[in-house]
């Protein structure tokens, strides 16, 4: 079974399965993107998250895939929320489960560079001058 | 004859924007590939140069040269920007 999904409700870390599933894990870390009131220096009142689902959810499986062949980890896990979201919302869920701190760092990062590059997600600014942008290319 | 088949073409993000489309279906010439669909597109539609996307026939990436087949899907990729 996959552990990447796409979603539009609101991601709630409480609400992600955050039991260590083994109890051979001695080092849990998570990563959560966040929506910024600014970018660039343009004040953002929010973000339209786009998706092409299908190949989203394949390219993140891969991802996730590598990510336990690459380093020694227990387990892995993203959800990313698409729609509408407002400054604070959580857009990006990582969560890994390792032996140690080390590769439980280095997987997170690995995950969340990687569907940043390569999952086919997008973004729009909705400034506060009422214009919009869908930004170029990953931050 | 010339010999056609149909296929569907998804929009996403500001490609969605420039069509005002979420998809469609055109009817093209048999032995077309994916970037000689995106030479016609740009003549109706004001899109980037294709070296800017990615492809995806049937929700896998793909070649831009790859040839398109009667029923496929079709997806010029933007540059991502999730996270």
């Amino acid at each position: 079974m996959s552990n990447f999904f796409i979603t539009q409700e609101v991601i709630n870390l409480n609400l992600i399965v955050t039991e260590n599933p083994d109890h051979q894990s001695g080092a849990k870390s998570v990563f959560e993107g966040i929506v910024r009131d600014c970018n660039l220096g343009k004040s953002v009142t929010s973000l339209e998250y786009q998706c092409y689902e299908e190949l989203a959810v394949k390219e993140g499986s891969l991802i996730i895939g590598e990510a336990l062949s690459k380093f020694d980890i227990n387990y892995a896990y993203c959800v990313h929320r698409i729609g509408l979201l407002n400054v604070g919302d959580t857009a990006v869920t990582v969560l890994v489960y390792a032996g140690h701190r080390d590769d439980s760092f280095k997987a997170c990062r690995f995950i969340i560079d990687e569907v940043k590059t390569r999952v086919p997600i997008w973004k729009k600014e909705l400034y506060v001058s009422g214009k919009s942008d869908w930004l170029q290319g990953a931050g | 004859m010339e010999q056609t088949i149909q296929i569907s073409i998804h929009y996403f993000a500001g490609l969605r924007d420039a069509t005002k489309k979420d998809l469609e279906t055109i009817t093209i010439r048999k032995g077309a590939t994916a970037e000689s669909v995106y030479q016609h597109l740009i003549t109706i539609y004001n899109l980037p140069d294709i070296k800017q996307l990615k492809v995806a026939i049937n929700d896998s990436f793909a070649s831009q040269h790859t040839e398109i087949m009667d029923g496929d899907k079709l997806v010029f990729i933007p540059p991502v920007t999730g996270g």
